[in-house]
């Protein structure tokens, strides 16, 4: 090669295209381009559940137009949602044309079939957003979009127009209020009750097994069927009490009007909130978008999971974690101590090393396929045979819940714990250990005082991780414990505080359920949606807290070392 | 070298007070145990996973078991009377028999070892029983008289637990007599059926080997009755019945039969009717399509060695549509139609299901009334208890004297038999999985209605004739199909993303990129399965052409903007902060993405008429779905690539810093390096990285739930999708009973998931550490 050509590439830094593709240059950017189609997916993925999940809630205006229906219009509202383009054959094979369309969320689902609804652009016109649109959300039949007509107590109009809507706003409050009351005696003091009449049944039930009863026997079935009438009446009271707050709440109704004139008397019980999206300033969308993640979190979900809340879901997710980690850790790291501290490393240790390291990698399925035949069917068979004899048939843990789902997770992700403790303990300077024992510090106070210190952040950053792992688990809880509903969280007032043998729901479950196995799947999105974002804000948030603290320990015994 | 321990040493000068060193001493050995016994405890579970989840698959392989319980000579029934029907009631407290002669039903007490009595049928007075069926399920009793009757009737046990132990009590009903047109003389034949919603179908045949047959509810068998006891003396006319628009209850089959008939056999539909002569010719018809010709006839049963067997016993099997034909040389076979070409409804049978010989000449079959086995009793003593499905012989039992009647306890736990010479005896038996074995679970099986042996899973049906199908092959195959596009993607990006990163990328956005791969790896599956199943799937419905167009247009504007990006100027790159590469490749990725985006809706149009999988359809006759391989291969992708790069980057960059240093000196460009030096050294990691990366995607599970239709086919397309061993676990173990066939067999499944993952990680993990002492020293 002539030495001019190479003198010309040093002084301006770019070669000739010969020379270019000779040297491989373009292989550079091709594996950049490798590498930036998995970052351009992370971050699209981030992106569509964001974009997707964030605006829920915001209080989106309300657009009216008139919608060509063949011959008749009809004037619709609602909040528009997407727009695509359908694909339309034209007729004698005369190829396909496009027709964009824009999707609406109409709402009104008791009064129209659906609320999401595909409009044709070309049937669509006048296009406006009207000021007093109202916007409903209800505990039944999804969203009510439309206008307040009215407001009534026990049938008699009290207020009308701008005014109606005022007291709309000023009773609602109040009437959520009673409505909550209600639910909380339903739930808590009548559940303790029925509680303790199934209590009673049982043991009566075991009484009057004996045919001949001894005369202590009797009296206590006496007893029994005493406090039973007692229980029984108090269940009634309970009852009529709540019963009675309601038919309270009841009188209060609010008369509206659909875009297309229908008429529609909503009570007040029924409506969870009411907003005028079109009336409101950005301040007022704010606190208005607080309130509903607010309630997102805080509430029970309604309507087969798909509106309301995911509290449940959050409660058992972090339950069941909890209970994981405590399973995990002393074992995760009893093993970590033992490979690393204890065992003579020879081919038998390495065999183990590999084993649980390859555990990690068996698939999750395969745990709860392990969890559902030992612990729910073997231990908790057996469990009940022995200690809940008196309900059999039915199950108490000898079917899932949340116990045997968390010490299934805990066996999953042992194996995290173990290799971050294993890693930790390793990074102890030999020279901390050594002083140690040279000081005549014992094999075991050595640990306790020099190594287990050291690689607490370690430990931390396995149990995060494994945290992490659990969290996001479908599959092995699916068979050992999950439902889509559980009437009762497994932590609760009521004795003995902790119910181990409850079912629960899962932020990942309830993803797959309402997204996939709920009967209306596009009303149910957006709420998928939101559940994922949350779901994935705290595993990524536990993991960004664990890769911290390994960077941090990581720096600091890469100085330590040599210090 | 000293063989003084140093602590030793130590003693002499540092005075410790002896309590504490031994409250030391104790807690340390306490906690020595406590560890090494905690330790040793983790790794039993992991080993006591795959003993449990194999414990659990292991009764699938046992044999069945037989025990003797009775054995005892009913003198009475020795030839020539032998009883014509034997049952038994499902507390197995008594077995009954029919006698022919006396009309009546003898109870044998089964725990007491003797007949307690015997009931006359009240409507036989005065006659005999000339031939007699019993259909398997609930005891249904079809006589045919020496007049040319035929009777139906019912044995029933009831059980009564009002005093603590249980007390059988059996019953004797009797339906009604139905007059077969035109015969006086004895039935020959009879057979029947009655479904559990009450309607009955039975077949006759009379001495002049005439077939007739009938169908009608229970209900009007005992009008029917009242009826001719209005008509007595006068033979029920079917002519007048069909005037009436009840249907007729008795049809003849309108064909003169070569031979006399001596076996019959008709389905509860009364649509498909075989019939046997004597001189070996079997007969089909299809009663619906044709009454007075078979659809098709037989005459040729060689065997293996050449022999044409002569059929000496034939039944359905529960379903009806298995013929089981027993054959004088002690064998016996499962036939059944199948299709000449797809849309027949009319099929010849054939040969399907074939089992040994137990010698002699076959006597009795008897069906089972819960599954596909039945039994085939042979006159040299042996009776056999065979299954079709699976092929399996389950037990060979032998009784001393021919075997005339054979018996099966409706709850499938005994087998009871009696021989010519009067011999009774019973076996309890134990067979609790007999659809199972190694071909059934992994091979290719000619299941009822198939026109050809198929790998098929489809562990549960509606009905309880349903056959149950558990062929693995189509989940392993399903599994392995996911991974394989899956890696497909993965593998490129993954491992070439790794070799940027670890050579060509600057140290300082390395500390960017690696925790950004690491939260990819730590998303959810049920994110990444949902996202891939609601979004992605319906957005890429209809972009076939975009996802092929990405596969050249992001290579193509990847090198173009290589070459524009070496032509700016040395002075300006020098002042380039380090990333800025990155970006430009990122931009240029999303640039091109877009083009493709827009040249594919353009193509779509211009090339495939507007609907790329119509077009696809026409040309390959390929049904793309929309939960298709390309969306599984985008979305297990995402879920395996951040294991492969980041194992195969730790690779790359463990490769000693010397050997790129000499082949830089010596003038490599960065890419020969590449994959002169550091591929080569590095490849038994990568190659483990890829191995990882596998055992994930065939483990994962919620990705291929939600993102595929979960149809178990056999099938490489990518066009369609799948269903994997773990979904199908995750789908169908809260339904499957605890203990039973389908609960075990998903064990199997979870123990390959198992084996499977467990061989190719330990393989993996091994070649990592070999590669890592391999360098260490350098």
């Amino acid at each position: 090669m002539n030495p001019d050509s190479n003198k010309k590439i040093i002084q301006t830094g770019s070669l000739p295209v010969g020379k270019f593709f000779g040297r491989g240059e373009h292989w550079l950017w091709l594996t950049g381009a490798c590498l930036s189609v998995a970052l351009i997916m992370i971050v699209g993925l981030l992106f569509v559940i964001v974009s997707n999940g964030a605006g829920f809630f915001w209080p989106k205006d309300l657009t009216e137009f008139t919608l060509k229906d063949g011959e008749s219009t009809q004037k619709v509202m609602g909040i528009l949602m997407a727009h695509d383009t359908l694909r339309e054959e034209i007729p004698e094979g005369k190829g396909i044309r496009l027709i964009p369309e824009t999707q609406f969320r109409v709402g009104n689902r008791d009064i129209y079939a659906a609320d999401f609804v595909w409009y044709r652009d070309e049937n669509i016109s006048g296009i406006m957003k009207p000021k007093l649109g109202v916007a409903l959300e209800r505990m039944e039949y999804g969203n009510f979009y439309g206008f307040m007509e009215s407001f009534k107590i026990n049938d008699d109009v009290i207020a009308t127009g701008g005014q109606a809507w005022e007291r709309l706003l000023k009773e609602l409050p109040l009437v959520n209020r009673k409505r909550k009351a209600a639910e909380a005696i339903k739930e808590h003091e009548i559940g303790e009750i029925s509680h303790e009449i199934k209590e009673a049944t049982i043991q009566l039930n075991k009484l009057k097994r004996n045919t001949h009863p001894t005369a202590e026997q009797v009296s206590k079935i006496e007893e029994y069927n005493q406090f039973m009438v007692a229980k029984n009446e108090e269940f009634q009271t309970l009852k009529d009490k709540a019963q009675k707050i309601l038919d309270e709440a009841d009188d209060y109704s609010g008369v509206f009007k659909t875009a297309d004139g229908r008429e529609k008397v909503i009570p007040l019980l029924n409506i969870v909130e009411a907003w005028q999206p079109n009336n409101m300033s950005v301040f007022e969308k704010c606190i208005f978008y607080v309130r509903q993640v607010w309630g997102f979190i805080f509430d029970d979900p309604r309507e087969s999971n798909q509106e309301g809340g995911v509290f449940p879901a959050i409660f058992g997710t972090v339950v069941m974690t909890v209970l994981m980690s405590l399973a995990v850790t002393p074992f995760g790291v009893l093993a970590a101590f033992y490979l690393r501290e204890y065992a003579s490393q020879g081919p038998f240790v390495r065999a183990v090393r590999i084993a649980i390291n390859n555990l990690a990698g068996v698939p999750s399925i395969v745990f709860g396929v392990f969890g559902l035949g030992f612990f729910v069917y073997f231990v908790g068979g057996t469990m009940d045979q022995l200690f809940f004899s008196d309900y059999l048939p039915t199950p108490t843990f000898g079917t899932g819940g949340i116990l045997w789902a968390s010490l299934t997770l805990a066996l999953l992700t042992v194996p995290v714990v173990i290799v971050a403790t294993e890693e930790s303990i390793a990074a102890v300077p030999r020279g901390a250990r050594e002083g140690s024992l040279a000081l005549g510090a014992s094999k075991f106070q050595t640990i306790c005082r020099v190594v287990l210190p050291a690689s607490v952040p370690g430990i931390l950053t396995g149990i995060i991780l494994s945290m992490a792992r659990g969290a996001g688990e479908v599959a092995p809880l699916m068979i050992t414990g999950v439902v889509k509903l559980a009437p009762e969280l497994p932590v609760d007032l009521t004795f003995p505080f902790f119910h181990l043998d409850r079912k629960f729901m899962h932020l990942g479950f309830h993803i797959f359920d309402v997204g996939f196995q709920s009967p209306n799947v596009e009303a149910s999105k957006p709420m998928v949606y939101t559940t994922t974002l949350l779901l994935i804000l705290i595993i990524i948030g536990l993991n960004i807290v664990a890769i911290r603290l390994r960077d941090k320990i990581r720096k600091k015994y890469q100085t330590g070392a040599f210090a | 070298m000293s063989t003084i321990a140093p602590e030793t040493k130590f003693k002499k000068f540092v005075i410790i007070d002896p309590k504490v060193t031994r409250r030391v001493k104790i807690i340390d050995k306490l906690a020595n145990f406590i560890i090494k016994s905690g330790g040793i405890l983790v790794i039993l579970v992991v080993a006591l996973i795959f003993l449990f989840i194999g414990k659990e698959t292991i009764p699938l392989w046992l044999p069945g078991t037989a025990e003797p319980l009775v054995k005892t000579e009913i003198k009475q029934f020795a030839a020539p009377h032998t009883p014509l029907i034997m049952g038994v009631d499902e507390y197995q407290t008594f077995a009954y028999f029919v006698e022919g002669e006396s009309a009546q039903v003898d109870f044998y007490d089964l725990q007491k070892g003797q007949m307690i009595n015997a009931q006359p049928f009240t409507k036989l007075a005065g006659k005999q029983i000339s031939c007699a069926y019993r259909t398997p399920a609930f005891d249904y009793l079809f006589l045919g008289t020496s007049d040319g009757h035929v009777l139906l009737a019912k044995v029933s046990f009831t059980p009564d637990l009002s005093t603590g132990s249980r007390i059988v009590t059996p019953t004797l009903k009797e339906y009604g007599m139905i007059t077969i047109p035109g015969t006086k003389a004895p039935i020959q034949k009879v057979f029947g059926r009655v479904s559990s919603e009450g309607e009955m179908v039975y077949a006759a045949v009379t001495a002049e080997q005439k077939v007739y047959f009938g169908k009608m509810t229970l209900d009007a068998v005992e009008l029917m009755e009242q009826n001719q006891g209005l008509l007595e003396g006068e033979a029920a006319s079917t002519d007048r019945e069909s005037q009436s628009g009840a249907a007729p209850s008795a049809t003849a089959v309108d064909y003169a039969f070569d031979g006399k008939i001596n076996q019959i056999a008709i389905d509860r539909f009364s649509e498909k009717l075989f019939v046997v002569t004597d001189k070996n010719i079997l007969y089909q018809f299809y009663l619906e399509n044709d009454l007075t010709q078979p659809y098709a006839t037989y005459d040729s049963f060689v065997n293996e060695s050449g022999v044409n067997r002569k059929i000496t016993a034939m039944e359905f099997l529960i379903g009806d549509v298995t013929v089981v034909f027993g054959f004088n040389d002690g064998t016996t076979e499962g036939w059944f139609g199948v299709r000449a070409k797809e849309g027949d409804w009319m099929r010849k049978i054939q040969p399907i299901h074939k089992f040994e010989s137990i010698g002699g000449s076959i006597t009795t079959i008897v069906p089972s009334a819960r599954n596909k086995a039945f039994i085939a009793g042979s006159d040299n003593g042996h009776v056999a208890l065979n299954f079709s499905t699976s092929d399996r012989r389950l037990l060979d039992l032998e009784i001393s004297g021919p075997v005339a009647l054979a018996a099966y306890a409706p709850k499938l736990t005994q087998i009871l038999a009696l021989s010519g010479t009067g011999s009774f005896e019973s076996f309890d038996i134990h067979v609790p999985y007999p659809e199972i074995s190694l071909k059934t679970l992994f091979g290719k099986v000619w299941y009822e209605g198939y026109d050809k042996p198929e790998f098929s899973w489809q562990s549960s049906g509606g009905t309880d004739d349903f056959e149950p199908k558990f062929s693995l092959t189509p989940l392993f195959v399903g599994t392995l199909k996911g991974a394989f596009y899956g890696l497909l993607f993965a593998i490129p990006i993954a491992v070439f993303g790794a070799l940027y990163t670890s050579q060509f990328m600057h140290p300082s956005i390395k500390t960017y990129v690696k925790p950004t791969i690491e939260i990819m790896a730590a998303l959810p599956s049920v994110v990444i399965g949902f996202l891939a199943g609601l979004w992605l799937a319906p957005l890429l419905e209809n972009k076939l052409v975009m996802i092929f167009l990405f596969s050249i247009f992001i290579p193509v504007g990847t090198v173009i903007a290589a070459l524009l990006w070496n032509k700016i100027p040395i002075k300006i790159k020098m002042n380039i902060p380090p990333g800025v590469d990155l970006v430009a490749i990122i931009v240029t990725t999303l640039i091109a993405a877009f083009l493709s985006y827009k040249v594919g809706v353009f193509m779509d149009f211009a090339y495939f008429g507007g609907d790329i999988r119509q077009w696809i359809f026409s040309a390959i006759g390929e049904q793309v779905e929309q939960r298709n391989c390309i969306v599984i291969g985008l979305a297990m992708g995402f879920a395996v690539i951040p294991i492969i790069f980041t194992i195969s980057e730790d690779a790359f960059s463990n490769v000693p810093k010397s050997f790129t240093s000499a082949s830089y000196a010596m003038g490599a460009s960065p890419w020969q390096t590449a994959t002169r030096v550091i591929l080569p050294t590095a490849s038994p990691g990568v190659f483990s990285a890829v191995m990882i990366g596998f055992g994930r995607a065939v483990g994962e599970t919620m990705i291929v739930l939600m993102a595929t239709g979960n149809t178990p086919i056999m099938s490489f397309s990518p066009f369609n999708g799948m269903r994997t061993l773990s979904a199908n676990i995750a789908v169908e173990i809260p339904e499957a009973p605890v203990g039973e066939t389908h609960y075990r067999v998903l064990f199997v499944a979870a123990m390959l998931l198992f084996i499977l993952t467990f061989t190719v990680n330990t393989f993996a993990e091994v070649i990592r550490q070999r590669l890592r002492e391999k360098y260490k020293a350098v």
